[in-house]
């Protein structure tokens, strides 16, 4: 962009959200221009500098949000959506330059309706902070993602995110009830006030996952849930993956858990030995119970009943309880994976039958890299199929970054090509971003042209987080 | 130049934003650079590339220096660290920003960020002389809340005992090592202040100002810097009078919160002693989800004094909080957030001295 034209837009943005609002500082620029994805990190890393927008934009409501749309749309310049830039897949990534529309200015709870138990939140808020404003009182919305403290509202639902206890209260798009999203021509739309209607599809849906590329949303209205009486952990040993499976299907139907965590082989050997005291081959598993106490006695009978069906040890509650307390810690650094071996998390779900024979092709793709290891478990379970948190990791990556960037892609082509050909999707919880947009035709085919149609409808000049999302 | 202690914590944070939902500055301004990520992420590619320094200057000096960041890292590491050898090593190049830069001036000038002249010699007259007890009452209460120091005073006279005002023109120690970082000149100025208190042959030296006295019970000694005399923080010293039975209390009915100040509960690890006073007077004490170690910092007066804008929404955003306990006044225990804090729209507040006076 030339000076002129970069002075006149900077001009026109600060009319729309106040000057002090909007920045071309080196410093506000360079701060946006890296998220939790491997890539850019590599790239900071080696002392490259990611690729920066030119404009950083604070606003603080819908209609200055509005405003800066339309600037945009006028202009034909790229808008980035920044909630928290927590995001793994480098859906928030300036790439091509443009503006970074940081929403975190906007972080109020509008509304707390403890009689519908509900409560409506600007989309800039971090999500632990609205979490903590509803523990004030007495309440939860069940949404623990390790993103907790430092990602947003809007972020979370951008890319449809997940939390530990997804498998009682549900994903993000489960728990959300309504939405209000800014489209490029500058109009502040709202989906319908609840989510469960036969008023034609639900929009809801179209917005919840769509990373950015159809609008910016700007508020948004979730379920409230009591804080359980008793949250009760076990865990168990099993001799197989397979057993583990079967059993977690099982007390989904039956027990419907809060969490269940079966760690593969790989991941047994090392977390057994903290458990237990010494190495033992196995799939190892952790539940939590939770509600009312009488209600999570009878539950904690049925799934002694339902484990032992399929010969689990039992392996009692500590590992769980101290699991619960520190499932943050795992995520501060010394604790994380980090530089300088090269990671990703290729996330996938699917059905029971499917998701062991994506287990042993994923596995077999990515571990065919030399220096590559391959370690998963299962969380978040539905009543037909469940999620595989699959890691690839490589101790010495290339120095260079081009062929670090290489090699970094074609393993995660291999990854995901594994889970595709198996009955597997791109990612479960993480998103798409610009990391595995190439890959969404592969996914969906001619189904792509539903997106792309919306797309074209609601963004004509594309301006809308480019290159993400595969539209 | 980083220290290696420095590097090794700037490696740690430029990646990690899990501290980002206790930053007060973040919090309230929702600005991505306001949170220890950006700082470290700048500081490390300035090793790598150079030539950085100017353009985040001023991103390093938005920080209140809190320590909320590392009372939360579950690693442990400390962003305040690298933050104060930044700010040393921008002083030291002629990059502080201009409006920091005039707060420099001031302190040099006055030993207040106010740029403020003390009038000393008044406020001894408002003390009784030769007592065993002095009190450092700190810049920010003597200029910007000096009613509060009144009411302390009062409290100790109730309390039997004569209590001489420390002279504050020693410079604000507290307040240079914030802006300059542990570089000599700051150390200097410790040891003139150090020798100016223990020539009062006090026994004990009560500090009003929670910055104060951590300066006096931790960096000094780190320093090797000696106050010959056992340093109490204020709370804790009417507390045991309290427990003495010194105080003649007239309870009272009413609810009130209490606002930790951050360098009390995090630096100087003490919650419980403002509780105390608080239960003493009767007060049903509602708590903030943000208490304790937890606590929320409300901007200090370092940061007030060249952010005011930032300070103003720091303070605002905790105010609101601490409204939402249901509480009708906001206690505080510290001459700088209550001159943060007072005012607002959301909630009363009072210092926790003044609150006591009045009954007792």
């Amino acid at each position: 962009m030339n000076d002129f034209l970069l002075n006149t837009v900077y001009f026109e943005l600060g009319d729309a959200v106040g000057r002090e609002n909007v920045s071309i500082r080196t410093a506000d620029k360079l701060s946006h221009s890296m998220d939790y994805f491997w890539l850019p990190r590599m790239y900071v890393d080696r002392g490259e500098f990611p690729p920066e927008a030119d404009f950083v934009v604070y606003p603080g409501s819908a209609q200055e949000v509005s405003k800066v749309l339309v600037i945009a749309n006028y202009y034909k310049i790229p808008v980035y959506t920044w909630g928290g830039g927590s995001g793994s897949q480098g859906g928030a990534l300036p790439v091509k330059g443009g503006i970074i529309l940081d929403t975190k200015r906007m972080n109020k709870v509008l509304d707390f309706d403890e009689r519908s138990m509900t409560v409506t939140v600007e989309a800039g808020m971090i999500f632990g902070r609205l979490e903590w404003y509803a523990n004030e009182r007495g309440y939860s919305l069940m949404h623990y993602p390790s993103s907790i403290n430092c990602g947003t509202v809007g972020g979370f639902l951008a890319h449809n995110g997940i939390g530990v206890l997804s498998t009682k209260y549900g994903k993000i798009d489960d728990q959300c009830l309504s939405l209000e999203v800014v489209v490029p021509n500058g109009q502040i739309l709202q989906t319908s006030p609840v989510p469960k209607h036969s008023s034609g599809p639900s929009l809801l849906g179209v917005f919840i996952g769509s990373e950015g590329t159809f609008g910016v949303i700007t508020k948004a209205t979730f379920k409230l849930f009591k804080m359980p009486e008793v949250r009760k952990f076990r865990a168990f040993l099993f001799k197989s993956v397979t057993d583990g499976i079967n059993a977690g299907r099982d007390l989904v139907h039956r027990v419907k858990p809060s969490i269940i965590r079966l760690y593969d082989e790989a991941e047994t050997v090392s977390l057994i030995r903290k458990v237990i005291g010494f190495a033992k081959p196995g799939a190892f598993m952790n539940v939590a119970i939770e509600g009312d106490a009488d209600n999570v006695e009878l539950d904690e009978k049925h799934m002694l009943e339902i484990v032992g069906k399929y010969g689990a040890e039992d392996l009692g509650a500590d590992y769980g309880e101290k699991w619960w307390e520190s499932r943050l810690t795992f995520f501060y650094p010394d604790k994380c994976l980090d530089f300088p071996d090269m990671y990703g998390t290729i996330d996938t779900v699917s059905t029971y039958s499917n998701i062991e024979k994506i287990y042993d092709a994923m596995k077999a793709a990515v571990e065919s890299f030399e220096g590559v290891r391959f370690i998963a478990h299962f969380s978040h379970w539905y009543e037909w199929g469940c999620m595989m948190y699959d890691r690839f990791i490589m101790d010495n990556p290339p120095e260079d970054p081009d062929e670090a960037f290489r090699l970094h892609n074609e393993i995660w082509n291999a990854g995901v090509r594994a889970a595709l050909e198996n009955g597997g999707v791109i990612n479960d919880h993480h998103g798409v971003g610009i990391k595995l947009g190439r890959l969404m035709k592969e996914q969906y085919g001619p189904s792509m042209e539903v997106f792309e149609g919306i797309k074209e409808k609601l963004d004509p000049n594309g301006i809308m987080n480019p290159y993400k999302m595969g539209v | 130049m980083l220290t290696y202690e420095a590097k090794k914590t700037i490696n740690a944070c430029r990646f990690c934003w899990m501290c980002r939902h206790v930053c007060p500055v973040g919090v309230a301004t929702g600005k991505e650079n306001n949170g220890p990520r950006a700082k470290a992420m700048f500081l490390y590619l300035n090793e790598k590339k150079g030539n950085l320094e100017g353009e985040i200057a001023q991103d390093l000096y938005e920080c209140a220096l809190c320590n909320a960041c590392a009372a939360n890292c579950e690693t442990g590491y400390e962003p305040a660290i690298y933050i104060r050898e930044a700010r040393a090593n921008l002083a030291a190049g002629g990059l502080v920003p201009e409006k920091v830069e005039r707060v420099i001036d001031a302190l040099e000038r006055t030993g207040n960020v106010y740029g403020a002249n003390i009038d000393m010699q008044a406020w001894e007259k408002e003390c009784k002389k030769d007592c065993g007890v002095l009190v450092y009452a700190g810049a920010a209460a003597l200029i910007k809340t000096p009613e509060n120091v009144r009411a302390f005073l009062s409290l100790l006279n109730k309390a039997g005992l004569n209590a001489s005002l420390a002279n504050a023109n020693c410079s604000s120690v507290a307040a240079e090592y914030d802006l300059l970082g542990d570089v000599a000149e700051v150390r200097e100025k410790a040891t003139k202040c150090a020798s100016e208190l223990s020539s009062h042959g006090a026994e004990k030296l009560i500090v009003l100002d929670p910055s104060d006295a951590v300066m006096f019970k931790q960096k000094y000694p780190a320093w090797g810097i000696r106050v010959d005399m056992e340093v109490v923080t204020a709370t804790s010293f009417v507390a045991g009078l309290i427990d003495a039975g010194k105080l003649n209390i007239r309870r009272q009915s009413g609810h009130v919160t209490y606002h930790d100040p951050c360098r009390l509960a995090r630096d100087l690890d003490e919650t419980e002693a403002a509780r105390h006073i608080i239960a003493a007077m009767g007060y049903e004490l509602s708590e903030m989800l943000e208490s304790r170690k937890l606590t929320r910092c409300c901007g200090g007066q370092v940061l007030a004094a060249h952010a005011p804008e930032i300070v103003e929404k720091m303070a605002a955003s905790r105010a609101e909080e601490a409204a939402r306990t249901g509480a009708e006044i906001l206690v505080t225990a510290c001459p700088g957030c209550f001159a943060n804090l007072d005012g607002g729209e959301y909630i009363e507040v009072a210092d926790i001295f003044s609150l006591l006076d009045r009954c007792t």
